[in-house]
């Protein structure tokens, strides 16, 4: 079938909309109308080619939408059912899953290097009849996907699409860094760096899990509402101020977890030094390739200071998709007040350009319904 | 279709086995056929015979701590292939369920048919020779010169490795050693308990030898403590004469970590409980009569001294990740298989190793199919 479709197919330029051919499903992959789809810093990561993925590529990885039709052998949804895509599919085998850690399952990235579906081929390709790869299975911003049956999870129809493509990536990213990867406890001291969709669930999951106090730290001011909103009970600028010491007097020494959502070197180091003695540097944000080396690691043994790294919230997502789509329908989230812009897919280079430049307050989705 | 001899229990009874043959249906395409080397007999598989395990479905094939190589394979078969040499798990871990995916796949659900011995489908794989259906212990029925099963019930094995000697690692190996490590996540310098020294309850003395435990307390009704001394017990308790909960007391001073009940009866149970220290943890591994609805604790010392009691199955983790890191243990040394097999017998032996096992006079006994 034809559909329209965003492309990257140099890096660093703007995004192609093209009428592309989708395949139809084939065994144990969905056929999936994409009802809407966020736009994700690590998409412009992928423009920029800092996270290096194998192009041309149709973009997207947080996306809900109506199933449309099965290929053979599907049993978990039928015509009709809402579903969240979901970039990782664990194996259930591999020496990461049978430990309970599909969310790192090392069966999963092979497909993902290659930009194929499980069977490494693609059902993409453009009006030439050349291959386009699939970005980690969704590729969501098309007007339909085929997604692996074990990526197609079925949620409650009630939730309305636009909040649910979120628990595609950033609400499960940003809350299970909390509950999971720190395993965040009531009284905890929190700050976060980077106010943006992930940093604003991991707000709202330390806000949720009684952490105290509760620090969005950002460059941009117009973001302290939004933080405040979803639960931060202090907020720095820290392009005015130095988040540093201000967080040590706020909870008495550093905070007992520092989380850094953005992937900024700066910011990781401040994070760093934000911590206090015993406590977790959560890093979320995926930087560039090339090592970090200003930490004071000189501090790591001598205070017991931790740096850790979280992928997907540490999630699995066919036991927790579901949750959290409950947790988001009973309004834990307040995911309808991270949705500040809905746009045509025509548009979504501006939407790029704003991302740049830091424009963006809470979450921008594109709407295909 | 495929004809074997097989140990079956044609009912609940104190009458034991009988070995008959047996017609196999050929492998589905998610299933393999397997020629069974050897296969360990373990007090589940008494506790089957004797009605205190609620099987659902007789005749039964027995036998559920089995070693095989790989005969044949269905075409959707990706992780065996034929002449592949396999330990075989006694839950089929599906990889995708709630238990599998927190890292617990010896929980798996697919367990909901195993005390029918079907498939997950409710279909059976063997025919007796009255044409009746019979169900496999734990998905397996290994007590046979040959089986056929799911494909998620082969662990892979070093092709080197010699399939006779390593049978106990499918079942009483993990589970004790298992219990040690992943339940009781016991730590250097500890002090620990364990009763019932079969195969399980030897297990945990290599447990508690891998994780440093200091004192080793071992507690038997039969007269092992020359074996448990071997094995690594720093002191032994004749619990046929003496009061195991005060020897412990004499012994420590305060109680123990760490106890294991490595019988499952209740008055052990309560035991192990009292025998810990504060903040000590009793593990329960020994499965109870099913008719056991009732363990007498006392109450007081488990809030006031924040006892901890834990459920222990299969070692507490997925077989899969445990099999081979243990055999990767028995190859550098760390832990014995070989001496846990303390007797061989033919499968026309079956009766005879089971009592003897419960006679206490064998650690493990062993059924190899060559003879």
């Amino acid at each position: 079938m034809k559909i329209k479709a965003a492309i990257v197919r140099e890096l660093n330029k703007p995004l192609a909309i093209e009428e592309i051919e989708l395949a139809p499903p084939k065994a144990n992959e969905v056929l999936v109308k994409t009802a809407y789809t966020g736009f994700c810093h690590s998409d412009l990561s992928m423009i920029r080619g800092i996270f290096k993925m194998p192009l041309p590529l149709v973009l997207g990885h947080e996306a809900a939408g109506v199933v449309e039709d099965v290929g053979p052998g599907v049993a978990s949804v039928t015509k009709g059912d809402h579903v969240v895509a979901t970039w990782m599919v664990a194996c259930g085998h591999c020496p990461e899953c049978r430990k309970g850690k599909g969310h790192i399952c090392r069966t999963s990235f092979i497909p993902h290097s290659v930009g194929g579906l499980l069977d490494m081929t693609s059902r993409l390709t453009d009006s030439k009849g050349a291959r386009l790869n699939h970005q980690t299975n969704v590729s969501g911003f098309a007007e339909y996907m085929v997604v692996p049956e074990a990526a197609t999870i079925k949620i409650r129809k009630d939730l309305p699409l636009d909040q649910a493509c979120f628990i595609g990536c950033c609400l499960p990213t940003g809350f299970g860094a909390v509950y999971n990867a720190a395993g965040v406890k009531p009284g905890d001291s929190v700050a976060i760096w980077g106010m943006g969709g992930v940093g604003l669930n991991a707000v709202r999951g330390a806000m949720l899990r009684g952490g105290n106090p509760i620090i969005g730290v950002d460059l941009e001011g117009s973001k302290e509402a939004i933080a405040r909103e979803f639960g931060a009970t202090h907020f720095i600028n820290n392009s005015k101020e130095d988040p540093v010491p201000i967080i040590k007097e706020l909870t008495g020494g550093g905070a007992d977890y520092c989380f850094e959502a953005i992937g900024d070197p700066g910011a990781i180091l401040q994070a760093y030094w934000s911590l206090g003695m015993g406590s977790t540097l959560i890093t979320i944000g995926i930087p560039d390739e090339q090592p970090l080396t200003g930490l004071p690691l000189f501090y790591n043994p001598l205070h017991c200071k931790s740096v850790k790294g979280t992928l997907y919230g540490d999630i699995e997502t066919g036991r927790d998709i579901p949750a959290l789509a409950d947790m988001a329908a009973r309004g834990d989230f307040k995911l309808d007040k991270l949705i500040t812009r809905r746009f045509k897919i025509e548009e979504i280079n501006d939407v790029v350009e704003a991302m740049k430049k830091r424009q963006i307050i809470g979450r921008w989705v594109c709407a295909w319904i | 279709m495929t004809t074997a001899k097989g140990a079956v229990l044609p009912k609940a009874s104190n009458m034991g086995w009988e070995v008959q043959e047996l017609e196999w249906d050929e492998p589905r395409d998610d299933e393999v056929g397997v020629r069974v080397v050897a296969c360990g007999l373990c007090h589940s598989d008494w506790h089957c015979a004797n009605g205190e395990f609620p099987i659902e479905k007789f005749p039964m094939l027995s036998g559920h701590e089995g070693t095989g190589i790989i005969e044949k394979v269905g075409k959707d078969v990706k992780r065996v292939k034929v002449g592949d040499k396999i330990v075989m798990s006694w839950i089929p871990s599906c990889g995708h369920c709630p238990s599998c995916v927190s890292g617990h796949g010896e929980l798996c659900d697919r367990f909901a048919t195993g005390l029918k011995g079907s498939r997950d489908d409710g279909t059976y794989r063997i025919r007796d020779k009255e044409g009746r259906e019979v169900g496999q212990a734990a998905f397996l029925g290994a007590l046979s010169e040959y089986v056929v099963i799911h494909e998620d019930a082969c662990i892979p094995v070093d092709q080197d490795l010699d399939l006779l000697k390593i049978p106990i690692v499918g079942c009483r190996i993990p589970t004790g050693w298992g219990a040690v490590v992943n339940n009781a996540k016991a730590t250097q310098g500890c002090t620990a308990l364990v009763v019932g020294l079969g195969g399980v309850g030897f297990n945990v003395i290599q447990g508690l030898k891998s994780v440093g435990a200091v004192v080793i307390i071992a507690a038997d009704i039969h007269d092992k403590k020359k074996w448990a001394m071997e094995w690594g017990a720093t002191h032994y308790i004749d619990a046929s004469k003496q009061d195991v909960v005060n020897e412990v007391m004499k012994i420590t001073g305060i109680g123990v970590d760490y106890a294991f009940d490595a019988i499952g009866k209740g008055e052990v149970q309560s035991q192990c409980v009292e025998a810990c220290h504060k903040m000590g943890k009793a593990v329960w591994i020994g499965i109870a009569p099913f008719s056991q609805k009732t363990v007498a604790l006392n109450a007081w010392v488990v809030s006031q001294f924040q006892k901890h009691i834990s459920g222990s199955c299969y070692g507490g983790a997925s077989p899969f990740e445990m099999v081979p890191q243990l055999i990767k243990m028995y190859r550098a040394g760390k832990i014995k298989f070989d001496e846990l097999i303390t007797k061989y017998y033919k499968l026309e032996q079956i009766n005879e190793a089971c009592a003897d096992m419960v006679a206490g006079k064998i650690i493990c006994g062993c059924i190899r199919m060559d003879q």
